[in-house]
Order: structure tokens, then sequence, then C-alpha cells
């Protein structure tokens, strides 16, 4: 997936940037497959791929922000110098505390979500027993298959460099009921004065 | 990049699909926070990145990414996914064949918010503080502007070609009053703030500086102001709190793929059911309801939706009779409707799902003052604090930051917490008139959220004072 090399050294060039006195980086990239069901069928199948590279930097006891969804070769450059921009023109003291963790990585990737994620018939498949199982039932499935790649890193100027990635956030859930078309009776409207929901009898007029 | 775009839709056709569009999307925001007397936070952030949709053997499937290096990656999982989807679902997506459009929305703005320097946005934010910091009870103050740049592309298989630009503006300012254990918090001009398809003369219109001392002698005047009581009362509604009841008991209630089941599992259904199309009196002759993305100043405006249906407006209710849904291309097919022009993303990473633009409830002929003359008694609400409605819009409550006696048709003592409540169809039966053009705006809410994974829709909502009888109204700690 995601253009590790590139995200990696995009965050490097942001950490290691020399003009800030500290800078904190977080950059997140997500690979996300997701299969909502309902009313007995697939309604929203769809896979996105999204980055976000925030950097957060302090010069002169000011902070700025500034992020980017572009790992484009000159983006870090211009994106450092809109957060010390921003820095420049805040007014009054601020720090940005940064911790010092040293470096760890993480990798927590699930087979079975990694080949989830790459598996279009599978998940449909998935959605489809579920499915089954409602009508046999003669009610509706409802729903959501989710499966996501993720890459996390946070580095900063004090030496800190977290990496996470891993495969998670499957969630699988079916809500199947019975007659929820109906849902608007006399029962749910108990008290409503004058407004009869299938009558084209217009109630009273409240008129002052 | 209409050639890049254009590639992708071509190979998805290669590979199979009966219909494709794709998007792009490139978005600019400036986020400015002022807290205190202190800029807190100036926040740039771009990003840009497109997608495809796809129809192949009658299922949809969608792909987005950042990256413009890999189109082909995206065209085959978007054509997969699809495919995969096609095995599972009996029934074929009928959807209403769209003819081709072309052409450019640009939205309306005189000063560029970007080309503002940002020492005057927050000299703004940081003079308006100050006046409300001159209040001794008012211990905190919260203030931000955002602006919000968007150029989007759309190309479709069906030979559409449209170019979208436009910049919007918002802010809002807020005091909290303290003294002992109460608390009170009083906003301008609306609890959300306020937002336009506007630029930088939008934050002048709304002069936050100029309502500074009155937002903080409000929040201050609410400390030792009663609470509202316990009664069943008539009640005028202003502007801004108006617009989220229409938000959340007319808008959301009337999206058609909630009324259809497909947002049962997240964000909820609709009592406003297909039976009750064309026959459910959902209010008072009074009660007039659009969907207008056609409004100049819109959150909710554009030239057209996400999936190239042209902006026009529809009427939703009309004299009180449920008569449309807010619906896109495919829902509105399972009811033989034509697409309302609603189906809307919230980025390039998302896929067009219904969505409110502007739904507006359509100004009457009063003005306040002959409103609060047929009100009698009773209480005049402001600008929303809290709310709560069911998963099906029926049941609701809302607070307001603050209320106001009406007493022989004048404007009479502040009440504090004050809340209301009702029964969707039973409340807006009991509207009773609307004020009239000179009175009424739309006002925007950047915050629609919906649909899996969440997305946050920028819409809007026009609305006037009105005047609704017998509602059952509070006030609590």
């Amino acid at each position: 997936m995601m253009m590790s090399d590139a995200l990696n050294d995009m965050v490097e060039k942001l950490v290691k940037n020399g003009k800030a006195d500290k800078t904190l980086v977080v950059a997140q990239a997500e690979e996300n497959l997701l299969t909502r069901f309902a009313v007995n069928r697939i309604h929203q199948h769809v896979r996105q791929e999204t980055l976000k590279v925030t950097v957060v930097v302090e010069k002169n006891k000011k902070v700025g922000i500034a992020g980017t969804s572009s790992l484009k070769p000159d983006e870090a450059d211009a994106l450092l110098d809109k957060a010390l921009l921003n820095a420049e023109l805040s007014s009054g003291e601020s720090t940005l505390e940064l911790a010092e963790t040293g470096e760890q990585q993480f990798d927590m990737k699930s087979r079975f979500v990694e080949d989830l994620i790459d598996a279009h018939d599978e998940r449909a498949q998935i959605v489809a027993s579920i499915i089954e199982k409602g009508e046999k039932a003669q009610a509706d499935a409802f729903g959501v298959l989710n499966a996501t790649r993720e890459k996390v890193i946070i580095r900063n100027s004090a030496g800190t460099n977290l990496g996470w990635q891993g495969s998670v956030g499957l969630v699988t859930s079916s809500h199947p009921f019975k007659g929820w078309a109906s849902s608007f009776t006399e029962e749910s409207l108990r008290g409503c004065r004058g407004c009869s929901p299938v009558s084209a009898q217009r109630p009273p007029s409240p008129e002052a | 990049m209409k050639d890049f775009l254009e590639h992708l839709v071509q190979k998805a056709l290669d590979q199979g699909a009966t219909y494709a569009d794709a998007r792009r999307v490139r978005r600019r925001t400036e986020d400015i926070f002022v807290r205190d007397g202190k800029l807190e936070q100036v926040q740039l952030a771009e990003t840009e990145g497109y997608n495809l949709r796809v129809l192949v053997d009658g299922s949809f499937g969608f792909a987005a990414s950042y990256d413009f290096d890999k189109p082909e990656k995206v065209v085959s999982e978007a054509v997969g996914i699809a495919r995969a989807s096609a095995k599972v679902n009996r029934k074929k997506i009928e959807w209403h064949q769209q003819a081709p459009v072309s052409g450019h929305y640009e939205g309306p703005m005189e000063i560029d918010p970007f080309k503002v320097p940002l020492d005057k946005k927050v000299g703004v934010l940081l003079e308006a503080d100050k006046i409300m910091a001159a209040k001794p009870q008012i211990k905190h103050r919260e203030h931000f502007l955002q602006f919000w740049e968007e150029e989007k592309e759309f190309f479709s298989s069906e030979g559409s070609y449209v170019t979208q630009h436009y910049v919007e503006s918002g802010g809002q300012i807020q005091g909290t009053a303290l003294e002992g254990t109460q608390m009170q918090v009083k906003s301008y001009p609306n609890s959300f703030g306020d937002f336009r398809k506007a630029g930088w003369e939008f934050i002048e219109e709304m002069d936050f500086v100029g309502h500074a001392e009155e937002v903080a002698d409000l929040a201050v005047a609410l400390l030792t102001a009663p609470n509202l009581p316990q009664d069943v009362a008539n009640i005028i509604i202003l502007g801004p709190q108006l617009s989220l009841q229409v938000h959340e008991s007319v808008g959301h209630a009337t999206e058609l793929d909630r009324v259809l089941g497909y947002e049962a599992s997240y964000a909820g259904t609709s009592f406003a059911t297909l039976d009750n199309l064309g026959k459910l009196y959902y209010g008072s002759k009074a009660m007039n309801i659009t969907s207008d993305p056609t409004l100049p100043y819109g959150l909710g405006s554009f030239g057209w939706d996400d999936e190239g249906t042209p902006a026009h407006q529809v009427y939703l209710i009309k004299e009180g009779l449920l008569v449309d849904y807010l619906s896109d291309r495919e829902t509105s097919a399972q009811i033989g409707h034509s697409s309302s022009g609603a189906s809307r993303a919230d980025g390039w990473w998302s896929l067009p799902i219904v969505r409110m633009t502007n739904v507006s409830l359509l100004p009457g002929d009063k003005t306040l003052e002959e409103l609060m003359d047929m009100a009698g008694n009773g209480y005049m609400f402001d600008i929303n604090k809290n709310w709560s409605i069911d998963d099906k819009r029926l049941n609701f409550h809302f607070g307001a930051e603050a209320a106001w006696e009406i007493k022989n048709g004048k404007k009479g003592k502040l009440y504090k917490n004050p809340s209301y409540w009702g029964i969707t169809p039973e409340f807006w039966n009991s509207l009773v008139a609307v004020a009239g053009p000179q009175e009424w705006r739309v006002w925007g809410l950047p915050n629609c959220g919906k649909g899996e994974p969440g997305q946050t829709m920028r819409v809007a909502h026009g609305t006037a004072p009105a005047l609704f009888k017998n509602i059952k109204v509070g006030g609590n700690e």
C-alpha cells in the first residue's frame, strides 16, 4: 500500500528541518475497505486511501500548525514554511511540549484482515451469508464490514520516533429486524393532536 | 485535470463498467482560534485527491486516493469492488439516465479571505475578546474564524464535465459568565458560528467587535435570570434556533436513503415513510420547506451535485403536505421521482450520499412584532444550546441559550436554561405563521454528520422567526 518510502522521507525531512526550535510531525496513512449493507443488499462498497501529515513547530516561543495530504517532492518545504509563518503570527508565548520516548516500532498486522482488505469477493461473501440468515428469518439485514490497514508515524525533534502499522478495525455487525417500514404507527404518535399519518385530511389550523 | 479524469472513466469502461464518474477535489482551509485573549492556534491545511465510481453488472464500486501516480490501481479496485457486490446483489441498480452537463460554477465572493493579512483576521477576534473581557463575570472567551476554499472537477461517462470553485467564510464569538455555582454561555451569531459562501466581507458584515458587548452583557444577565417555568405556551422561535429545528426534524427526516432503510444501521431511519408521501400533513398550511442549492450564499449551494445533477429547487413540504424527499439518482428512481440534486460527498475520499443542501422554511408575510402580537403571551427562544432527537426524527427536545417572555405582545423579561420539546408532525402542525422575507436569512451549518465512515457536510437553512401554538416548554439547571 501507501508509499512508505516517500512518507518516511517526508517525515524525516520535516523533523530535521533546521529552521524551527522544536518540531513534531504526525503522519497517518490509511487504506480502508468498507462494505455497508441494508435491506438485504450491499448499498455501499468503497476503498479509501487517505493520507494526512501534520507538522507542529515552535519558533521563538510561538507555535504554528499546518497539514497536507500530498507527498509531492517539494511539499515538505511548503508545509514547514506555512507552519513557521503561522507560528510567527501567533500572539503571546506558547510552547510545544515534546515527549522523549525514544524509538519504538509496532507491527500489529492481522493476516485475516490483511487478506480481507485485498479480497473483494470474500468481503462480499461474508455479507452475503449475513443477508442469507436475515432472509431465512424473514427479516432485513443491516450492518457494516470494515477492514483497515493503517500506518502512523509520530516523530519529534527530541528524538521520539514512534511507528505503528497494522490492520485493524474489522467490525462486522448485523441488525436484522422485521417490519421497520411500518415505523410510523398510531402508537408512535400517541398524543399527536390531529395528525394522521396516512390521511389526506388536513388537521385543524392552529391559527392565532 | 480533465484528461486525468477522462482517462479514469475510459479505463473503467474498458474493464466492463456500464457507467463511471470521476471527481477531483482540492481543498484549502484556514482555522483561527482565540481563547481568553490569546491566539491559540492558526491552522492551515490542504488536501487533494480523486475518486472513481463505477457501475458494473448493476452494482456500484468506489475507490479514492491521494496518489495521482497510480490511477490504474484506483480503476481496478473500483471495478473489482463493484463486481464483487454484484455477485451478492440480486437486484440490479436502476437509476435515472441524465443528459450531459457542462459548465463552471463560481461561488460569490468580494474579498478573498486568504489574501487578508492574518494579523487583521486575528485582530478582529482579539478586539472582540477585549471588549468581552472587560466584564468581570465573563471568565472565559472562545472565538474562531474559518475560511475554506474548494475546487472540484467532475467527469462522467454520460459526457458530463463540470468544474466548481468557491470560498466559504465563517466564525463566532462566545463568552462564558461565571458566578458562584452559576455558569451561562452566550454565542454570536449562532452556537455553531455562522458560515456563508462568501469572502471576508461576510466577517465584516457579522461585526464581531460591534456585537461583543451585547453578547457579554447577555451572558452576565443570564446568571441572575430565572429558569423558564414549565408551561404549555405560544412560542416564537428565532431564525438561528429554527434553522436547527428544520435541520433535525425535517432535513434528516426527508433524506430518502434513511426512508428506504439504508442508514438504519448507523444514522437511523425516518418516520416520514413512503406510505406518507403525498398524504402526511407534516405541518400546518404555513409550512413550506424547500431544498434549494441555487440560493446564492448557502453552504448547500452549488452548480451541480456530486453526481452531476444540476442545482434546482425542490419542494419537500408544500403548505404542510409531504410532497418529496431529498434524493440522488439512485434513491429517487426507486420511488419514481427525479433526483432532487442532493448527492454530496464531504471530500475526495468520500462516496456521495443523500445530504441536505439549503433546506429552508420559506418566509411568510408577518413581522416579528406582528408575531409577538399574535402570540399574546408566551416565550421567544434564540439560539441553540443543546438538543436530542430519536433515530426516526420524531421525538425531540431543544434547549436554547436564552428566552424572553412575551407579555401582551411585547418582549419582556429574560429567562435562562429554556427548552421546548414535542413530536415532529404535532409540532409543525402547531406552526401559526412565519415572518416575512425581510426577516428571513440563510444560516450556515458546517457540521452535519452522517454515513459510515462518518461524513461531515456543510449545509444551510433559510429561516425567519416563526410562531408556534401550545408547545411544551420548561427550564432546568
